[in-house]
């Protein structure tokens, strides 16, 4: 509590009034004899268990009456700490990073718990019948609470310890900024504000897309001292033979050392050790695998392995010092690619598209071309997806090639073209999702009538030429992916039986596709979705960004050992059967298993998988703090200091206090009436 | 015997109206009384007054004067003729002059208790020996200061008077009133029946026992005791309505207090120890009233003398 005018306390110095009165009241008492004073001393004793101390009380009241007329002559007013805003009903949503770099320690917790703890007092600080939601700002952001009036529910999930920065997520504020934008439309209350708790290090947020009247304010969570870190920012198999190599990425970011130790580890056991030379924080490193060093065995049923900076360097950042790697061959589809012998081979394009496939879809895809006659040499074990580019599968030692392969497991896609038209197809009907009816003239563009397996690239596909085209009928099981503008289907594929039949051709014969920006996306997740499942990438990915892991058919169940050690089953669900792994955050090494039906575990290191954070996010350069947006009170969002006035109160208890002080006084007055 | 010999100089506890007003006031024991002289009151003898009582048969040892003559001729059987013997009544008078009697009224004003208590007693004595009674006094305080054995003869009703109108003493610190002595002198050296007429307070409100105990004693000795219970307006009423501290007047802890709050609870306390001390008085067959010092002697005695004690005999 403070006063506005503390000299007014001055006049509390007229409690000596009352007080001297009192005094001279009680000095001025008579000394009276009277015999029967012990009766009186008797009644004295008595009286006590109903006490009227008329005089005491008196005094008390009158010296309270004159010390809170001095406090409401002072103007008291008491300052309120409050965590947020300003005690005004508010619509507002709390960003709070859970990216890996939250993970960071700070003082006997992290910088998560920090984020959380913030969050929950603002949320507590918010007047009854605020609206509040929670958005995690780790990539990809998402909404962890929708906007509601029930507190409650935001206050439990902080207090389970959600968000949790998963040491292998980026960070993505703008887009959690956006979310946010987004849950406050519509919102209940005119003050609406987003806050973001983050530790505001790394790259620079950029353009921040949020709509006018929203406030928004950053709170920086942790300190802002400058700390040096050391990462490991990549680390990749390559397969040459059956010797393996890890490429190892280190990068140091403030005053480190000239160089730095690497590991390659796994299960406990170290199988190659580096010293990395940093140049300009930067360094390369190549820990090779020879035979002897892994066992091919051991390498089948479970890969994964972490590369480790070597003795973990005191920085400020211990998430980022290790990262899982996968060692095997690349899981990524063999495709085979069939077409005829020619100076401009049909399968030019696709071929240059898949080698150009990026990581994130499995890239870069093992291809290898081969003429129609060549196909039946080739082991179907070797090949995961088969391509035919316009090539005419009536002859019958391709047909039968075919068959094996497909029998063999793999995926096969039929390109038609010019010399695949129609009746191309009768001798692996059965195999296709769709006859390939007759030939059609020309359309423009494409449609995109389902959309759950091609990306959306609808303008791009709109924009295709499609100068001659074939006419598929597809079957009942057979879902139509791409549609030509008229309706007609375009790419026809079986889900069931991964195999796909595409109404036009894969090079520039009858369309312009292939130089379309929306060739390379399409080919590519048309032709890997194709790939024998229970396959994973070799390359690392952030949580929320690994698609769904398709098991083979008859698996009841999938295990998941995660780098912590822990076993967690999952159980996949719809067509084809896969399990979601959005639940795993953590960064490092997956080893995966399929559960058969018969419960028969069997170990899938093709299925094995690895998660690490964005290797921005080991950046630890400070942030300027962003300015607030919105409006000046929208987007104060810190600890507010709110201040009330209390004079009215006071003078209401001075009004009080006399208002006692006097009816004791006329009690008193009344009883000293004789009679 | 005197334990102190009285100021010869004291003037007399009575005025003359109070004394001219007792006078007209006759005081007869309800009670027979032993006496050496004849006098008017009972006594339990039988003699030779003139006031018959009863026939008795005649017994050897009798006195032959007393013998019946004329109910012998009626019926050939020798009768003695009894008569009561009047009896000159011995009284004692008890006199409290302890510090709580040396108090006067604040309101109204008015005599001390103690000067009062004198009066009352003076003028018991006054009309006692216009009746030819002996008249004694126990004084006390502290302790017993004054003891005059019962006498009738005129000097001996100056030197009553002048020890009754002696001032109070100032009270020691530790000393409770001799009540309790001052009766156990009159229980002892009053072998003959009699009046005991006490005046005090009867604030013995720290005493170990009972201190009216030895009122149950004199009547067991055949005494008729009166009671007189002499209290002020002031510690009746306690009409003062400031805070006040208040003392007492035999060394008591005084007490700071604002009588206005506490008047309730003084008065029920006041009521129960006048409850307590009629009963008790009323309990032992005694006469009782209370005295107060604005209300004149004359009425209280003559209040007194009209009242039936609780008396067992009647």
């Amino acid at each position: 509590m403070g006063l506005s005018s503390p000299l007014a306390l001055l006049f509390g110095a007229l409690v000596a009034l009352p007080i001297a009165a009192h005094l001279l009241r009680r000095a001025d008492v008579r000394s009276l004899r009277l015999p029967t004073v012990a009766l009186l001393a008797r009644a004295a004793v008595e009286s006590r268990r109903r006490p009227r101390l008329v005089e005491p009380v008196l005094l008390a009241f009158r010296i309270a009456a004159f010390l809170a007329l001095a406090l409401a002559l002072a103007a008291p007013f008491v300052e309120q700490d409050l965590a947020f805003g300003d005690g005004r009903l508010a619509s507002v949503v709390i960003v709070v990073d859970d990216s890996m770099s939250m993970s960071r320690r700070a003082g006997d917790g992290t910088l998560d718990g920090l984020a959380r703890a913030r969050a929950q007092a603002i949320v507590e600080a918010l007047p009854e019948g605020s609206e509040v939601a929670l958005v995690g700002g780790g990539s990809p952001a998402r909404v962890l609470v929708p906007r509601t009036s029930q507190r409650s529910l935001v206050l439990d999930l902080l207090r389970r310890g959600e968000p949790r920065a998963g040491t292998a997520r980026g960070g993505d504020l703008p887009g959690a900024i956006a979310l946010s934008g987004r849950q406050l439309a519509g919102a209940r209350h005119a003050l609406r504000r987003v806050v973001v708790l983050g530790d505001l290090r790394g790259a620079a947020l950029g353009e921040l897309e949020l709509a006018s009247g929203i406030g928004l304010a950053f709170e920086r969570i942790g300190d802002e001292a400058a700390f040096y870190d050391a990462a490991v920012v990549r680390a990749s198999t390559e397969s040459r033979g059956e010797a393996l190599r890890v490429s190892v990425g280190i990068r140091t970011f403030g005053e480190g050392p000239s160089s730095l130790p690497v590991v390659l580890e796994r299960g406990g056991e170290t199988l190659a050790r580096a010293e990395v030379t940093l140049t300009e924080g930067s360094g390369e490193a190549l820990l090779e695998l020879t035979e002897g060093t892994l066992s091919g065995a051991a390498l089948d049923a479970d890969p994964t392995a972490s590369v480790r900076i070597e003795p973990g360097p005191l920085d400020g950042l211990a998430a980022d010092d290790a990262r899982g790697v996968l060692l095997r061959p690349p899981s990524a589809p063999r495709v085979v690619l069939v077409d005829r012998t020619a100076p401009l081979s049909p399968a030019r394009f696709l071929e240059r598209a898949l080698r150009l496939a990026p990581r994130e879809q499995g890239g870069p895809i093992a291809v290898r071309r081969v003429e129609p006659a060549a196909l039946p040499a080739v082991a179907p074990a070797t090949i995961d997806v088969l391509v035919t580019l316009d090539v005419d599968l009536r002859e019958p030692r391709l047909a039968e090639a075919v068959r094996a392969i497909v029998a063999g497991g793999a995926g096969l896609l039929v390109a038609t073209g010019p010399h695949a038209g129609a009746g191309s197809d009768v001798r692996v009907r059965d195999l296709l999702p769709a006859r390939i009816a007759a030939e059609a003239g020309r359309t423009d563009g494409f449609v995109r009538p389902l959309g759950s397996l091609l990306p959306a690239l609808d303008a791009a596909l709109a924009a295709v030429r499609i100068e001659r085209r074939v006419v598929l009928e597809p079957d009942d099981d057979a879902e139509v992916l791409l549609a030509f503008a008229d309706g007609a289907p375009a790419w026809a594929a079986s889900p069931s039986r991964r195999t796909a039949v595409v109404a036009c051709s894969l090079d520039d014969a009858w369309t312009d596709w292939p130089y379309r920006p929306a060739f390379l996306p399409v080919v590519v997740r048309g032709v890997t979705a194709l790939a024998r499942p229970g396959t994973m990438p070799d390359q690392p990915a952030l949580p929320g960004a690994l698609d769904p892991l398709v098991v083979p058919a008859g698996t009841r169940a999938v295990q998941v050992v995660t780098p912590s050690g822990a076993v967690v089953e999952l159980a996949p669900s719809g067509s084809p059967p896969a399990a979601s792994l959005d639940r795993f955050v953590d960064a490092g090494a997956y080893a995966v298993s399929f559960v058969d039906e018969a419960g028969q575990v069997r170990p899938a290191p093709r299925a094995a998988f690895v998660l690490a954070p964005d290797g921005s996010e080991s950046d630890p350069a400070l942030l300027p703090l962003p300015e607030p947006r919105g409006d000046e009170e929208a987007a104060s969002s810190g600890p507010a200091l709110v201040r009330t006035d209390l004079s009215a109160w006071v003078y209401l208890l001075v009004g009080l206090l006399a208002a006692i002080e006097g009816g004791l006084r006329l009690r008193r007055t009344g009883a000293e009436q004789p009679g | 015997m005197s334990a102190e010999e009285p100021d010869a100089g004291a003037a007399s506890p009575i005025d003359a109206e109070t004394r001219g007003r007792a006078l007209a006031l006759k005081i007869e024991a309800a009670r027979v009384v032993d006496g050496l002289l004849s006098g008017m009151h009972k006594s339990p003898h039988r003699g030779a007054s003139v006031v018959f009582v009863e026939h008795r048969d005649y017994r050897p040892g009798d006195d032959p004067r007393l013998l019946d003559w004329r109910a012998f001729a009626r019926s050939d059987r020798h009768t003695i003729k009894r008569f009561e013997q009047e009896s000159q009544l011995a009284a004692s008078l008890v006199l409290d002059a302890s510090g709580s009697m040396d108090y006067a009224a604040r309101f109204g004003g008015g005599p001390t208790k103690l000067e009062h208590a004198a009066r009352l007693l003076a003028a018991v004595g006054t009309i006692l020996r216009a009746q030819g009674d002996a008249v004694g006094l126990v004084r006390f305080d502290h302790e017993v200061t004054a003891e005059l054995r019962p006498r009738s003869h005129a000097s001996h009703e100056e030197r009553l008077l002048a020890e009754l109108a002696r001032p109070a003493r100032p009270a020691p610190e530790g000393r409770g009133t001799a009540l309790a002595e001052a009766l156990e002198r009159v229980v002892e050296q009053r072998v003959r029946r009699g009046l005991v007429v006490i005046a005090s307070d009867l604030l013995l409100l720290d005493a170990p026992s009972d201190p009216l105990a030895l009122l149950d004693r004199l009547r067991a000795r055949g005494h008729e005791v009166w009671v007189l219970h002499v209290l002020t307006r002031d510690e009746l009423e306690l009409p003062d309505p400031d805070a006040a501290r208040f003392l007492g007047c035999e060394h008591e802890p005084p007490i700071t207090a604002d009588p206005v709050p506490l008047r309730a609870a003084y008065l029920a306390e006041l009521g129960r120890f006048l409850d307590g001390r009629t009963a008790r008085i009323a309990a032992a067959g005694a006469r009782y009233a209370l005295a107060r010092t604005d209300v004149p002697a004359h009425e209280t005695l003559a209040r007194l003398i009209a009242s039936r004690g609780g008396s067992r005999w009647g």
